[in-house]
This record gives structure tokens, sequence and C-alpha cells, in this order.
């Protein structure tokens, strides 16, 4: 037995016996809470931590589900377990319906767009009193004045069970917080097989680089849905849960006050991690509780005075000229503990609280609690950290590499661009180029900078739409379409400046290229099925074999962050080699590379080459493009001023001219 | 004027400069030359503070300017027109201009004559003259090159730093560009011209050095190079 | 339909408000590429500094028109030096890690600490703003217009008036414009561009604290609806494009308009609604904004 199923048992257990031990019903009803506000911080979490987008309207949703819970009781006389389906699903019709317009946009415009959609549904809840002649005035929300549910009894325990002999009111609360910590254990087991497999890693890739994974066919925009409209249940299904926990709900509960206290909770708990943001919860809960006893605040102000002094203290002696870095937490600090004393009550404080609270967790805990514990515990004891974080490469590191057959005859046509033509405002970046890339070779794009080479790669991999012109793959275009589709059609591509998924391991990053084998869907992997377990363990045998292609064995698990600058660029060409591509874009693959780095990137394409994988290469150090291109073709402001065998290329005056200045050819 | 010592740079986690030290003095045209991807531009970028060097020393008449953000350096007279030019789109030819002297309208560097120094530029760009208050954006691109280098001479600069004056621009234009850096050769401007034709660069300046991934490999009089075997083999091809 | 007239003129002037509290948006979001998510605060914080400025000259006996007018030069100083807090406090650090998340929810919190150290000074609820003209409103045909309603109208035009020649005009504007060009382009120009974002801040609540003395007379002053009307200012930014200037007028009166025909047409329940789903629908489908122009992605 692991230690990490010990402690989920040792943990489980002291879940079941807390109930007996917290005998006071508003400790009881407290706990219930942070359960509840755990589920919803877990899923925002998915749209925030992972994602990285900022919802200011999950308090909404939240709300969506309590007053779906509230209505079918109260309207409808649906109870309890009715409600725990229609609440997430209602929550997570909201979500879409607010998803498929909004997630067009993201960062300060999504926040904006989540808030009015949040200010909107409090505006709804408290109007919607009466829905006009047509619906017989019919009053769905109640308006301010709320509606009252009855928290249910499940079974009637008493007399059965001697531990369940208890007056009936402890008892359903205590039944309730079954049910509740119930369901957050299994929002907690979902989530975490959703964040392992492939769909999680497609929200962290999108977040890292947006443009990345659209060329490796993980559409941002379906994914940021996918993400946005499962947090939305989780945010659902907790609302109905604190509909009954509550027994009473009203429109203002569910404002803007609340989103924040969320995203306060993940961001101070702890970002990508189960633990982050139910500690969040815990503390978010329970801080009114804190704020209401002055005295309380008091010490505990004191406690971060000394702790802020000490600390601070301890990094000037490491670092002198750290003074002004310390200085200001540690004045903050003991204004906060002075402030404690001069105030007689702090509730009327409570909000600015929160907003301190926010900036000091924005600028100094970054990483939230959980963060800062993981980067204290990994300096001591780093193999800790990471053997629980990472999933080892399993499978055969050893495999060769194998491209699959390609369906191009080597020799023919594989890609013809007829009078490709991008513009932008007056400036034409392409001019009507044609470019013919023959099957199973190399093809060099070179040219001065601002010629027109990068922007040929966007036409080619859908982030431009060319103005005018035909790309032809394979007889098909692909002008128009996106780059999701684009790359499902076997081209990918590499970038001028490195576009990795950073805070994914190496492995990872070559398994969202796989994106395209996993056949499994969102429940299949929620229920851990044999098809999900089975496209996991072939991707991860695929994806090993391709890093030992490039080289990178051995580092498989090391966040691509932290590579040396030329292997970057290696791992980008086999996360690239992982779509299947029947053409590889590389753009300017030995730019900063040293001598050494450079040799084994020509072996390496020259292998992709020799796999039958078309490759384009741009580059500018002339002596790879004459030493492995089949053909090159040379652009000038947009146009193509010459095409032919590398040497002949080489030779033409128009070339020297605009672009090599004479050098190549005084080489050969 | 200007001297580097031992200076290390990059971005982020790619050192692109691997110990540089050159001297630019006083009235002369220093010429950097060397392949796409070895370093000038970063050199230039290092200098004028739009990056921060890791290491090493840059002065400017003997005052140390390395790791200043880019506007006190431009404070203390070091004006770069930058690579793509980097023009004020939305601004006027003439507000372009002005802001070019933005330190000396505002008492960080001697006044002098700036409304004399844009009537000289108009002298010396006739065709910025004519265009003088149309938008920036809307110039073509050999026009906004020129503007770029008259916008970096209102500085009334110790040194001037020319990053790839000619990119871009057809034949013609790069032929111009070459005769106004002449010009201002003559002037006794202090330049570092940052150039891909090295022909044309070793023909206008009086010194040069060449860079190979970010380490100079040679350096001497403009006169020098251009007959010394290794260089006209890399840089000068038998077609100049 | 012969309320129509009516309903327009009305919505002209809050129209005006919203615009001139988005052209604070369109400030800092030019030279940084940042927002004060507390610009509604801004807004509100300057009317209540205003209602005691004002309320303490009239107390020593100074007349209400000269006393808001003595009053106006004292809130827009306050609004500068509270948009330089925000920007300290909430913007620059950010700026300089490059943390979206990090600045978005850091003004968002001193949004929050503003508007609740604005209730413990000046009280939860609204406060009676002293009318520096005659509230008897003048009538135009079938249409009724107050006097402050006319003067926000003019005063609006002439604070957006006054930054675009500030900025078209003097070196330091054009600083500004430069920086918002090209933010190293202006560095190598001997530009201190960080000082210029915080300019930008200060102009942008000044602009806000502006809209709030104006607005305060007809409404009151009080923090209750600052949120809304943030938001609601910015759904006039994104229709008139973040990035062009004379927009905002439009889409202030677009939704200023749309506002009192809701609240009279369906319900003053749902008056807010319609500037939200115009946002929603807005950022949905045209993010750059009815005047804006698309951008070139860079890769």
């Amino acid at each position: 037995m692991s230690n990490k199923t010990l402690l989920t048992i040792i943990g489980i257990a002291l879940l079941v016996a807390l109930p007996f031990f917290v005998k006071s019903p508003y400790y009881m009803h407290l706990i219930v809470t942070i359960a509840i506000f755990s589920i919803v911080t877990l899923g925002l979490d998915v749209v925030f931590g992972y994602t990285g987008e900022v919802s200011i309207g999950h308090s909404a949703l939240f709300g969506i589900g309590a007053y779906t819970a509230g209505i079918l009781a109260m309207k409808l006389g649906i109870g309890f377990w009715p409600s725990l389906v229609f609440a997430p699903v209602i929550a997570a019709l909201f979500g879409l319906l607010l998803a498929l317009p909004a997630l067009r946009v993201t960062g300060p415009y999504l926040a904006m767009v989540t808030l009015a959609f949040g200010t909107i549904v409090q505006i709804l809840i408290n109007e919607m009193t009466d829905l006009g002649p047509w619906l017989d005035h019919f009053n769905l929300t109640e308006g301010p004045l709320g509606i009252k549910l009855v928290k249910p009894l499940f079974i009637d325990l008493r007399g059965t069970v001697p531990l369940f002999d208890m007056p009936i009111l402890r008892l359903k609360e205590v039944e309730f917080y079954f049910v509740a910590t119930g369901i957050l254990l299994l929002a907690i087991l979902v989530i975490n097989r959703l964040v392992a497999s492939h769909i999680g890693r497609a929200f962290e890739a999108l977040r890292d680089s947006p443009i990345a994974s659209d060329c490796m066919g993980v559409s941002v925009y379906k994914y940021k849905v996918v993400a946005f409209v499962t947090s939305a249940a989780f945010a659902g299904l907790a609302g109905a849960l604190f509909a009954y926990s509550e027994q009473y709900i009203a429109p203002n509960t569910f404002g803007f006050d609340l989103s924040i206290l969320f995203l306060l909770a993940v961001t101070m708990g702890g970002r990508k991690s189960r633990l982050g943001p139910v500690l969040g919860a815990a503390i978010v809960v329970y801080l009114p509780n804190l704020l209401a006893d002055i005295n309380l605040f008091r010490i505990i102000a004191g406690l971060i005075a000394v702790i802020a002094l000490v600390s601070g203290a301890a990094s000037l002696l490491r670092d002198r000229s750290a003074v002004r870095g310390v200085a200001i937490p540690v004045v903050l600090c003991l204004a906060l503990f002075a402030l404690s004393i001069s105030l007689t009550t702090i509730t009327d404080y409570k909000l600015a609280i929160y907003g301190v609270m926010i900036l000091f967790v924005v600028y100094y805990l970054p990483d939230g609690i959980v963060g800062a514990l993981k980067k204290a515990i990994s300096t001591v004891k780093p193999e800790w950290v990471r053997t629980n974080v990472r999933i080892e490469a399993t499978g055969g590191a050893g495999d060769a590499f194998v491209a699959p057959t390609s369906s191009a005859v080597s020799g023919s046509t594989l890609l013809d661009v007829k009078q490709a033509l991008m513009q932008f405002g007056g400036l034409r970046a392409l001019d009507k180029v044609d470019l013919d890339v023959k099957a199973g070779t190399i093809h060099g794009l070179i040219g001065p900078n601002g010629s027109g080479k990068s922007t040929m790669m966007n036409v080619l991999t859908g982030i431009y739409v060319p103005t005018g012109g035909e790309v032809l793959l394979q007889g098909e275009n692909l002008a128009g379409k996106k780059s999701p589709e684009i790359a499902a059609r076997g081209v990918a591509r590499t970038f001028q400046n490195v576009q990795l998924f950073g805070e994914l391991t190496l492995i990872e990053n070559v398994l969202v290229g796989l994106h395209h084998t996993y056949k499994a869907g969102f429940f299949q992997v929620a229920l851990k099925t044999p098809l999900a377990n089975a496209n996991e363990q072939g991707a991860r045998q695929r994806a090993a074999s391709i890093l030992s292609f490039v080289g990178l064995a051995e580092l498989a698990n090391e966040e691509a962050r932290n590579l040396p600058y030329g292997k970057q660029r290696l791992l980008e060409i086999g996360r690239a080699l992982a779509l299947d591509p029947k053409l590889l874009l590389l753009d300017e693959p030995a730019a900063g590379l040293t001598a050494p780095d450079i040799k084994e990137l020509v072996q390496i394409v020259r292998k992709i080459r020799d796999h039958g994988i078309t490759v384009i290469l741009i580059e500018h150090h002339m002596d790879v493009v004459m030493s492995i291109c089949d053909t090159v073709t040379v652009l000038d402001f947009g146009q193509k001023i010459a095409e032919g065998k590398p040497a002949s290329v080489q030779a033409n005056p128009r070339v020297i001219e605009a672009y090599l200045g004479g050098a190549a050819a005084a080489a050969v | 004027m200007l001297k580097i010592e031992n200076l290390f740079a990059g971005y982020g986690k790619v050192q692109v400069l691997h110990g540089v030290s050159m001297e630019v003095p006083t009235g002369m045209l220093v010429t950097l030359i060397g392949s796409n991807g070895a370093g000038k531009t970063t050199t230039l970028r290092a200098l004028s503070g739009m990056i921060k060097p890791e290491s090493g020393s840059i002065t400017l008449g003997g005052v140390e300017i390395g790791g200043l953000p880019s506007h006190a350096i431009a404070r203390k007279g070091l004006a770069h027109s930058p690579e793509a030019r980097r023009i004020f789109p939305t601004q006027s030819v003439f507000d372009n201009l002005l802001l070019g002297a933005f330190p000396r309208l505002t008492g960080a560097r001697p006044k002098g004559d700036v409304q004399g120094d844009i009537s000289k530029m108009f002298e010396i760009f006739p065709r910025l003259a004519e265009r003088r208050a149309q938008l920036a954006g809307t110039l073509s691109g050999g026009e906004q090159q020129m503007l770029a280098m008259a916008r970096a001479l209102m500085l009334q600069p110790e040194v001037l730093l020319l990053d790839e004056p000619s990119m871009g621009l057809s034949p013609k234009l790069v032929e111009e560009v070459f005769v106004v850096i002449a010009r201002l050769k003559s002037e006794k401007v202090t330049m570092l011209l940052v150039e891909q034709f090295a022909a044309a660069a070793l023909e206008v300046a009086d010194f040069g050095y060449v860079m190979e991934n970010g380490r100079l490999t040679a350096s001497g009089t403009a006169a020098s190079l251009k007959v010394d075997p290794a260089v006209r083999a890399a840089y000068l091809g038998s077609a100049h | 339909m012969q309320y129509l007239p009516q309903l327009i003129a009305s919505g002209i002037s809050i129209g005006m408000i919203y615009a001139v509290v988005a052209f604070g948006y369109q400030l800092t979001f030019a030279t940084s590429k940042t927002l004060n998510f507390g610009q509604g605060e801004a807004l509100a914080l300057g009317g209540l500094t205003g209602w005691s400025v004002t309320t303490w000259l009239i107390a020593h006996g100074i007349g209400v028109g000269v006393a808001y007018l003595l009053m106006i030069p004292i809130v827009l100083i306050f609004g500068m030096l509270q948009g330089a807090v925000v920007e300290r406090l909430g913007v620059r650090q950010a700026i300089k890690t490059k943390s979206e998340a990090g600045w978005i929810m850091a003004t968002i919190a001193l949004g929050i600490i503003f508007k609740n150290l604005a209730e413990n000074i000046w009280g939860r609820d609204a406060l009676k703003f002293p009318s520096p003209l005659p509230e008897a409103a003048l009538t135009f045909g079938s249409v009724r217009i107050q006097p402050m309603e006319i003067a926000i109208v003019i005063g609006a035009l002439a604070m957006m008036l006054a930054v675009e020649l500030f900025n078209r005009r003097s070196i330091f504007g054009k600083a500004v414009v430069a920086t918002a060009n090209d933010r190293d382009a202006a560095g190598l120009m001997g530009i201190n561009t960080g000082l210029v974002i915080a300019f930008s801040y200060a102009l942008s609540s000044m602009a806000a604290a502006f809209a709030g003395v104006l607005v305060a007379p007809i409404t009151t002053a009080g923090v209750s609806s600052a949120a809304v009307l943030g938001l609601k200012a910015f759904a006039v930014a994104i229709i008139g494009g973040l990035s062009s200037g004379l927009g905002v007028i439009v889409g202030g009166l677009i939704l200023g308009i749309t506002e009192t025909m809701t609240g009279y047409f369906i319900s003053t329940g749902y008056k807010d609604v319609p500037g939200l789903v115009l946002l929603l629908l807005v950022l949905s489908f045209k993010p750059s904004g009815l005047f804006g122009k698309a951008t070139i992605k860079k890769v």
C-alpha cells in the first residue's frame, strides 16, 4: 500500500468520525458550508488555475444552482435528490450560454463579461416575480423575499444504530454532512481524473500557449468552453446543496462579493491543486467568525506582525540589498496590527480586509499557501513533491519512433500554394506567391527579415486567413480553415520564438501533440473506463518513443520551462511529430543554437525526412539551408524572386542582391 | 565616447552575447557586421537599455550607463534608431521629430534650437518636409526609415546607434540611406552602424567589428577589413 | 410614443457620464493595456469627496454655486491621487511580471477597499448632493430638461476635450500618445514610460471623479451602485472601442438612451440589464468595438 492510499484512508476515516466529535450545531453547519464552498472553488480552479481565465461570475452560477433547487422544491414539490441532478445541468446550460459567445475573448474582457453575467443573473432573480400576463403573472423567484426550503431527513437511523440516537435536527445535520462531504470527495475524484487526462492537459496547454495549442489540433475555444461548463456544473451542484443547507436563499447572497471570495479562496489556497481550493474555502468561510471577535483578530494580527518582522529580519541578514522588497510587507503587517488595536469593531471593515488579503496574496503568495508549502518542502525534500505531482512516463522508452506511412507518393506534389495573397492594410506581406512542395523533400524558404516567410507559415497553418489565393494540401484547399482543422489534416509546425507549454513536463508536451489519438470523452475520463486507460497507455508509449527520437528521453518528467534553449527547440519538433504530420513546418529552428546543437538538429531533420515526412524549413543559417534542402524558394517584399536547387539559388544575382550580399556565393 | 567591456546579454534563458568588448571613439563611424542572428541587434538593444545586460560595463563619455532604464540612457545622450523603425504611427511627422527632442524640451538635456534642428532635418531629408503634417503610419517604408533616423538625431546625441537602416528597402532607397549616413559622418556625428550589407557598411565606416554567434571575431579599420581574406570570404562576396 | 423625445433627452446626460468614465478606461488601456476594475468606485469617491467639500464650504457661508465651482479643482486633484494609488499598488508590479490575473485581482481588491472605506466614512446610504443650478426643469416643447443635465453634457465634453487637447498639443501629452503607440520606442526617446502609465491612471481616475461630481446633483452621491456603474461604463468603452477616442460618446449615448427607454417601457428594475447585455453581445461578436480596428496577432 502506498503512502498516498494510506493517507487517503486516514483522511476519510477522520471525515467519517468528525460529526461525532463536533457537537455544536453551529460548527457542524460551518463545516458543511466549507464542504459546499470547496466544491465551487475546486470547480473554479479548473477555469482559473488550469485555463488561467478569471471568472467573476461564479457566484451567479452557484446562485442558479441554489435557485434551481429552491424553485423545484417550492413551485413543483421536487425534492433533494432530483435537484442534485437538475441544478448542475441547469447551471451548466447557463454556463454554456455564457461561454459560447464569451470565451472568444480572454483576460480582462472575459473578467468583465462574467461580471456582467453575474450582475444580470442577480437582477433577474430579484425581478422575476412576475413573468407577465402571458405566463399568468407567475412568480418564479419570489424576488428579494427569497425562498424557504426544508432540510430532508434521508434515513431515520434513530433506534437502529445507537451512535445515531440523537435529536432529529442534529440527525438531519449529521446526515447532510455525510451527503455533502461524500459529494465533495466525488468532486475531488472527478477533478483529479479530469486534470490528469488529455482534457486537463489541453486546459494547461491553452493557458501556456494558445497559438501552439491550436496548431497541435487542440482547439483553444472548444476546451475553454469545456472547462467553463464543467466548472459551472460544479458551482450549480454546490448551489443546490447550499440551498438545502441554509434552508433559505435570497438574491443578495449571490452577488459580486461572493465571486470575489471564491477567487480569493482559490488564489490563497493555491491554484492547480485539490488541497488548495479546499483550504481556501475553509479560510474564507471561517473568516467572518474571526473578524467578529476583535480580540482574536488582534492576537492573529499580532502574530502575523511578529512573523513578518522575524522573516523580514532573516531575509535582510541573508541579503542586505533587499530592504525595499522587505520593508513594504513588514510595514503593512505592522499597520494591520496597529489598526486591529485602534478599532473597536472590525465587522464594518470586513470587505476592506478581504481586499487587503487579495492584494497580499497577489503580491506575496501568488502560488497560494499550498504552492508556498510545496516550494518550502521541495527545497528540503525535493523527492516528496516530485513523485506526488507527476505521473511517471510508462512504456518502452526504447521503442523506435515509427512515423505513419505517408499517403503521398514521394516526388508528387504534397502542398500546392497558388497565388497566395496576404494583405495587412496597405502592406502586401505576401504578394501572389506560388509554392510547390514535393512529398518527401526538405523545402527551404529564405529571404531577408520582413520578406514574408513567417507570414507564409502563418497562412499555411491557419493563423492568418489569406486575402486571396489557394493553399492545396493533396488537393484539398486549406485557406479559410482554422488552425486545429489544418493540424488534423497533418500539418504541424514549430515557432520562431519557441511556444512550448511551459508548466507541462516534456512528455506531457508531446502528449498534447498526441491529443488526436485519444478517443475517450469527458465522462469516460471521469469514470476511468478501459478505453480511457488504453488511450493514455498507448499515447504515453508513443510519446516516450518520440522523446527518445529527439534525444530527450531522460528528461521526460522535467517541466519544459526548465529546459535549456536548444533542447526546447528539439522538444518543439518532437511535439510537432506527435501530430503524425504529412508536412512539418520548421520556423528558424537553428536560431539561437550553438554549433553542436545545430549539428544535432540537422541530423534530426534529415531523419524526419527519411521517415517520409515532408519538411518546409525557414532558416537564416545558410550552411544549414544549403546542406539539407532539396529545393529552396527565396522571398523578398512578399514576392518570390527565385526558386530551385540550393546551388543555383545561391548563384542567382537577384538573390545575392536582395539577401545574401554575396556571402554564400563566395563560400562555394 | 562609447565603450563596452565584456558584455553578456540575452532574452530570458537565451544568452545571445557572450562577452563583447568594443569601442566607438568620438566623431567616428563604427560598423558592426555579421550574419543574421549573430547578436548585432541584441548588442544595440543592450546598449540603449531595451534589454538589461546580465554583466559587463557600458560607459558613455566615461559615465556608466549599463543597466539603466532606456529613458535614462537616452537622457544621457545615446540615441537609438531601432530595428524595424518603430516610428509613432498615429502622430504626425513633425510630432515624431519633436518627440525625438523630448529630453531637450523637458529640461533633461540642453535645449538648443529645436525648431532650427527640425528645419535642418527637413533639409537633410527633403521628403519628410513634404510630409510634415502627415501621420507617420501612412509613410512608405523608406520614408519611415528616414523619419526614424531624423527622430534619433533630434536628441542631439553624443552617440547615434543605427540598426539595419537598409532593412526592407529597395536598392535605390538603400543607396539614399547610405548617402545620408556619409553626410552625417562628414558632420562628425559619432555613430555605431549595424548592417547586414557588410560591403556598403565597410565602404562608409572608419572602423569595423565582425560578430559571430554573440562574439566578436575580427576588428580593424574598415579599409583593412575590406581586404581581410576571412571577412571577404564570409561577408563580402565577389559580387561586390 | 410622445414620450420619446423626453426619454432621449434624459438619456443623453446619463450617457455622457458613462462616456467620461469610459474615456478613463481608454486612457489607461492605451498606455499600459490594463484597466482599473475599480473605476466605478473612483467615480463614487469623487462624488462623495465633492459632497464633503461642498457642504463644508456651504456651512462656512459660501453660496452653493461658488462652493461647487471651488470644489471641482479639489476633487480633480483627489481623483488624480486616487488613480496614482491604484497604479502604484495594483498595477505597477503586475505589469512588470506580466501577470494579467494579477492586475485584474489587485484593482478589484482596491475597488473593494475604497468602497468599504467610503461606507465607513460617508455611510451606506446615498447622500443628497446640493445642486449648484436651479432644480426646476426648463421646457422645450414637450421635453423637460433640468439645467444640471445640460451642465453635465457641457462639463463632460469639456473634460474630454481638455484631455484630448493636452494629448495633442503639449509635449507631455504627445509623450503619452507615444507611449500608447510603442512603449519601447517611447523609452528610447527619453520618455519615462512608467511615469506615463502612472499619469494615465491619475487622469483616468480624475475623469471618473469629475463624472462623479457632475452626476451627483441630479442623482445622489454614494458607493452602492459603483460597481454596476463601472461595468456599464466598461460596456460603453467596449462599444466605442478601447482604442478609439470619440467612439465612447456615441457608445455612451446609445447606452444612456437605451437605459431610459428600458426603465420606461419595461421596468426600472431592469434598467441596468441592456448595458450589461450590450457588453456581452459586443464583446462576444465584435471585441474590437463598433468603432475600433481589428488588431493583427503577432506570432
